[in-house]
């Protein structure tokens, strides 16, 4: 996918089925608004949502960046600016 | 890798050696400039301190908690490339300091350093015999060493209480003993990653902080207790940064396959950090007298 193509909405919802598959749930399930934190994911799960994002968006980022940012809309858009910056 | 030997449990030489021998100069390329592979310490989120000056603290802090400035002898268990060593001889008046590791390649750096005073035996805490007691006792970033995964916790505090009676036996009557380890956390033993059980760091279990409290008792009594958790977040990420600025020279010294072994360990330590899955404690404990006697017991000269 072109870098370009990427919006802030697509990051939200790939980051929103990460989690959704990762806990079994349904992605409508996953609020834009929660903190991560409170999914309950283990450490293993958070490196390799960060790993696939790096991956995708071909970006290299700090294991933290969920603390930093810790709802999946204040994440997708600190990603979606590092993007356009890059 | 064999299991640990059963005259000595926890992790064993080779188990040791399989993580710390690597490559001095891979360690080199990612921590700081003082070479201390354990958690730094800041003043809180909003200290901007760099890397070296936060080590430079944690090894202050260390200090003042074992109270081992201008002592005459000091004993740092799980010295590591000498940091702490090498300021207690070189800036806080300590007459002899005594460094322990399993590491040859720690124990062979810290012999080419030359510092004046300065002892370091490949020996465990185990089969350690000083000749004199100590006034002082350091130990950091050894104890998550000093027992194996699927021991039970009797069996953990066990040798948790024979690691704090020996200390207690070479200590001089008003000694300290600061204590820096990682320990389990909301995380059980059961949940621990394979990954870093058998890959980063083999026959190595985390203590938690009943066992350690549990097991100085008689021994110590704890003057503080801190959790820097988010500290050693923040090393890590620190590290991590370094290293992978590093990946070029990194993985010519110790190979791709090692290269991202690294850096999954110091992600999942990391994250593990942040969720208070581990923590990191330090506890500063002061020396209860001696039950019976009012000497140390140490090896007479």
């Amino acid at each position: 996918m072109e870098k370009r193509s990427i919006t802030i909405s697509s990051i939200e919802a790939r980051i929103a089925s990460y989690i959704a598959d990762s806990l079994g749930i349904k992605v409508e399930q996953v609020s834009l608004e929660t903190d991560v934190e409170r999914y309950g994911l283990n450490s293993a799960v958070v490196v390799s949502l960060i790993g696939e994002l790096e991956d995708w968006l071909g970006l290299e980022l700090s294991p933290s960046i969920l603390y930093e940012f810790p709802t999946v809309r204040a994440v997708s858009k600190h990603l979606h600016a590092q993007l356009s910056s890059d | 890798m064999a299991a640990a030997t059963p005259e000595r449990p926890g992790a064993s030489t080779e188990a040791i050696q399989h993580h710390y021998d690597i490559s001095n100069e891979f360690y080199r390329l990612w921590l700081d400039d003082t070479t201390t592979y354990s958690c730094a310490l800041w003043e809180g989120p909003q200290d901007e301190s760099d890397l070296t000056t936060a080590q430079r603290r944690k090894i202050d802090y260390h200090i003042r908690a074992a109270r081992a400035a201008h002592a005459r002898a000091v004993l740092d268990i799980g010295c590591g490339w000498g940091s702490v060593l090498r300021e207690l001889v070189t800036a806080r008046g300590v007459t002899h300091a005594t460094g322990l590791t399993l590491s040859e390649a720690q124990a062979g750096h810290v012999r080419a350093m030359n510092l004046p005073g300065v002892e370091v035996r490949l020996e465990s805490w185990a089969d350690h015999k000083p000749e004199r007691p100590y006034d002082a006792i350091i130990s950091i970033g050894a104890f998550e060493h000093f027992a194996s995964p699927g021991y039970a916790t009797e069996k953990k505090i066990e040798i948790y209480q024979d690691f704090f009676a020996r200390c207690r036996s070479w200590l001089d009557t008003r000694g300290q003993l600061s204590l820096q380890t990682i320990a389990y956390a909301t995380m059980r033993p059961d949940e621990a990653s394979a990954f870093m059980q058998n890959e980063i760091f083999p026959q190595s279990d985390l203590p938690r902080l009943g066992e350690i409290v549990a097991a100085s008792e008689g021994s110590f009594e704890i003057v503080s207790l801190r959790n820097d958790r988010l500290d050693y977040a923040r090393t890590c990420e620190l590290w991590l940064k370094r290293l992978r600025a590093n990946r070029t020279a990194a993985s010519a010294l110790v190979g791709e396959q090692v290269f991202a072994r690294y850096e999954q360990y110091l992600k999942l330590s990391a994250v593990g950090f942040r969720m208070g899955k581990i923590c990191l404690l330090r506890l500063a404990m002061r020396a209860l007298p001696l039950a019976g006697s009012a000497r140390p017991a140490v090896v007479a000269s």
